[in-house]
C-alpha cells in the first residue's frame, strides 16, 4: 500500500511559490491569528503561526484576565472585558503563556518557519490536488514535501519559497496521508489530506427556456463545489455556466436559461470552482 | 460612423452601488488556447483576487456589472457606469475585502470631482476616499461635463493599488452627450496583463475572453482602455471606423488611456478582435465578435 502511495506521489508536479505574479490565493487571515480569552480558557489553546506574524488575544468574557509568557518574555497587563492585546513573534519555537490572574488558564503559540495550508476539501484518487503553504524563509529556499501514511515521513516532492512567502506543489494522491513541508532542520506541523473516491450523479429537466439540474455527490458531508459546464462552440470547449455549493447531504441544484439544445456535464471541484475532482455523466439541456 | 441623436434629457443624479469583493478567478476557464492547441491546468490559471461588483441600493443584492448581451459578467471589468453630460453621479463604495484585509478605493478619469472624491492615496493629504478599509464605505461625488463625453477608466488608487490593479480592480465610465442615444450593444475591452498571460477583461485566448455579439443594423459601441505598463493596439477584423476623418481599423491605447468607437453593424460573421502587438496576442489578448443574422 505504501509503495503504491509513494509511486503515485512521485508524479508530483513542481510548482514554484508564485505560479502567478500576484500569488493572491492563500495566506494568514487578515490581521493575523486571533485567540479568544473566555471565562476560564484560551480558545484555541494552541495556535501555529509563521515567524514574524502577529497574534491577537481578545477578552470576550465578563471578567478580567491577562496574557503572560511563562518565560516572562512578555506580559499584556490587565485586560478588562472587550480589551485586546497583540504581539508578533520573531523566533521559531514554542511560547507557553498563561493568565496570571487565573493561572490554570494556559496556552501555547508555536512559531514555525513553514506552515502548510490545511486542505479544505478531500482529494480524489489519482487527480491533481494543489498543496499550498507559507514560509518565513527567503525566496528561492528549497522546500521538501513529505508524506506519511503510517510508516513515517518520506520526501515525495520539492519546491521553492516564492517571492511572496508562499510555496505550492501538486499531488496525485491515491490514499489519505499526512503531509508536511521541510527545509533543513525546520518542519511544518503535519496536515491531513483526506482522499475520497466521490461520484457525481446529475439529472436535468428543461422547460420554457430554463433548465434545472439536480446533483448528488457521494459520499456526502465533505463540502465541495459543483460547476455546470456547457459544451459551446463559441467557447471552444467546456464553459462554466453555473455553480453551487453542496449541502451537507451532498445535494445541489443548478438553474440557468437555455435558449437551445446543448450538451452539459457537472464537475465536482475544489473551492476554486476550477480544479476538477470528479465528473458526472453527459447531460442534454434545452428543448429537444 | 453612425450618428445617433435623441431629444436632450434633463440632468439626473445617478446612484451606483459598488463593492470590492473577493473572488476566485480563472483566467482560462475552458483550459485552452484553441488557436495554438495548448492546454492549461487550473493550477496555472486560477488565483484569488478582489474585483468591483455592482450591487442594488444599500449593497443588498449583487447585480450585473455589464448590460445583458454586452459581454461576460464575472467581475472584470467592474460595473459599466453610464451617465449623460450634466448628470451627477454618486458612487457608493463599500470594501468587502475580507480575504486579504486590504484598503481599497475608486479613482475616476474623465469627470469632475473635488479632492475628497479623488480616491487617490497621498500620505498626509488624502482622506477616507483613498483608504477605504475593510467594512467601511465612501461615496464618490462626480459630475459629467461636456468634456467628459467618451469612455474613461476607473481603478483602485488606494495603498494597495498595485496588487489591486494587477488583480483586476478596474472598470469604465461611459459618458454620452445630451443628445446621444444609448447604443444597442456596448462592449467593454480592458487590455491588462494577468500574471504570465495578457488578458482582455481578465481572460486569455478565444472563447475565454468575452464573446461579443450583435445583429446587423444595431448601433454598437466599443469602450477600450489599457491598464498596466504596456501599450496595446486595438484591432477588429472586417470593420473600419473614422479617426479624424480617416478610416482606420487599428488604434493604439497606452496605460490608463481610453477611447470609444461606434458604428452601425452591417457585416455578419464571426470576427476576431485583439491586440495586434504580436506577443500580447500570443499570450491571450484575442477574442471573437459574432454578428448574427436575426
Amino acid at each position: 500500500m505504501r509503495r503504491a502511495l509513494l509511486a503515485a506521489l512521485a508524479a508530483l508536479a513542481l510548482v514554484p511559490g508564485a505560479a502567478l505574479a500576484q500569488g493572491h490565493d492563500h495566506g494568514a487571515a487578515a490581521g493575523g491569528t486571533e485567540i479568544s480569552i473566555g471565562f476560564a480558557a484560551f480558545d484555541p489553546p494552541l495556535v501555529d503561526v509563521l515567524r514574524g506574524e502577529g497574534v491577537r488575544w481578545d477578552n470576550v468574557s465578563v471578567r478580567r484576565h491577562d496574557v503572560a509568557a511563562v518565560d516572562a518574555s512578555f506580559v499584556s497587563g490587565v485586560l478588562g472585558a472587550g480589551a485586546g492585546f497583540a504581539r508578533a513573534f520573531g523566533a521559531s519555537g514554542d511560547v507557553a503563556y498563561y493568565c496570571r490572574i487565573h493561572p490554570f488558564m494556559r496556552g501555547d503559540v508555536v512559531v514555525h518557519d513553514l506552515l502548510v495550508d490545511a486542505p479544505r476539501e478531500p482529494a480524489v484518487p489519482g487527480r491533481a490536488f494543489p498543496l499550498r503553504g507559507r514560509t518565513a524563509l527567503p525566496a528561492g529556499t528549497p522546500i521538501a514535501i513529505e508524506a506519511d501514511e503510517g510508516g513515517g515521513f518520506v520526501p515525495v516532492a520539492t519546491t521553492t519559497a516564492g517571492e511572496d512567502g508562499t510555496f505550492a506543489a501538486h499531488l496525485r494522491p491515491h490514499a489519505s496521508v499526512q503531509l508536511r513541508a521541510v527545509s533543513g532542520s525546520e518542519a511544518s506541523p503535519p496536515v491531513q489530506l483526506l482522499v475520497l473516491d466521490r461520484t457525481v450523479t446529475a439529472t436535468a429537466r428543461s422547460a420554457r427556456g430554463r433548465s434545472v439540474v439536480r446533483v448528488h455527490v457521494t459520499p456526502a458531508g465533505h463540502g465541495g463545489m459543483v460547476v455546470l459546464q456547457l459544451r459551446l462552440r463559441e467557447r471552444f470547449g467546456w464553459w462554466p455556466a453555473a455553480h453551487a455549493e453542496l449541502d451537507h447531504h451532498g445535494h445541489a441544484r443548478l438553474s440557468l436559461r437555455t435558449w437551445r439544445r446543448v450538451r452539459a456535464r457537472v464537475v465536482l471541484t475544489l473551492a476554486d470552482g476550477a480544479t476538477p475532482l470528479a465528473l458526472s455523466g453527459p447531460l442534454r439541456l434545452g428543448r429537444g | 460612423m453612425a450618428a445617433s441623436a435623441a431629444a436632450p434629457a434633463r440632468a439626473a443624479t445617478r446612484h451606483v452601488w459598488v463593492a470590492a469583493v473577493p473572488v476566485s478567478w480563472n483566467i482560462v476557464p475552458n483550459g485552452r488556447d484553441a488557436i495554438m492547441g495548448v492546454r492549461f491546468d487550473p493550477s496555472e490559471t486560477v488565483f484569488g483576487t478582489v474585483v468591483y461588483r455592482r450591487y442594488s441600493r444599500g449593497w443588498k443584492q449583487p447585480m450585473r456589472n455589464v448590460p445583458r448581451g454586452s459581454g461576460d459578467d464575472d467581475g472584470m471589468p467592474g460595473p459599466l457606469i453610464r451617465a449623460r453630460v450634466g448628470d451627477r453621479i454618486r458612487v457608493h463604495f463599500k470594501n468587502l475585502d475580507t480575504r486579504f484585509g486590504r484598503s481599497h478605493s475608486m479613482h475616476f478619469h474623465g469627470v469632475r470631482y473635488k479632492p475628497s472624491s479623488d480616491g487617490a492615496y497621498v500620505p498626509g493629504f488624502s482622506g477616507g476616499d483613498a483608504d477605504v478599509k475593510p467594512g467601511k464605505t465612501w461615496t464618490y461625488k462626480l459630475t459629467a461635463l461636456p468634456s467628459s463625453v467618451g469612455a474613461w477608466p476607473y481603478h483602485d488608487h488606494s495603498p494597495s493599488m498595485h496588487e489591486s490593479i494587477d488583480g483586476g480592480m478596474w472598470g469604465m465610465l461611459s459618458i454620452r452627450g445630451r443628445r446621444e442615444r444609448l447604443p444597442d450593444r456596448e462592449f467593454v475591452v480592458v487590455f491588462s496583463p494577468m500574471g504570465r498571460f495578457q488578458g482582455i477583461d481578465g481572460r486569455a485566448f478565444v472563447g475565454n475572453t468575452p464573446v461579443f455579439t450583435a445583429f446587423p443594423g444595431q448601433r454598437v459601441q466599443w469602450d477600450v482602455m489599457a491598464m498596466g505598463s504596456e501599450h496595446h493596439t486595438f484591432h477588429v477584423h472586417g470593420h473600419r471606423w473614422l479617426e479624424h476623418g480617416t478610416p482606420v481599423d487599428t488604434k493604439t491605447v497606452g496605460p490608463a488611456e481610453s477611447f470609444r468607437i461606434r458604428w452601425r453593424e452591417r457585416d455578419p460573421g464571426t470576427w476576431l478582435y485583439h491586440c495586434h502587438v504580436e506577443t500580447h496576442m500570443e499570450q491571450g489578448m484575442i477574442g471573437i465578435y459574432r454578428v448574427r443574422r436575426r
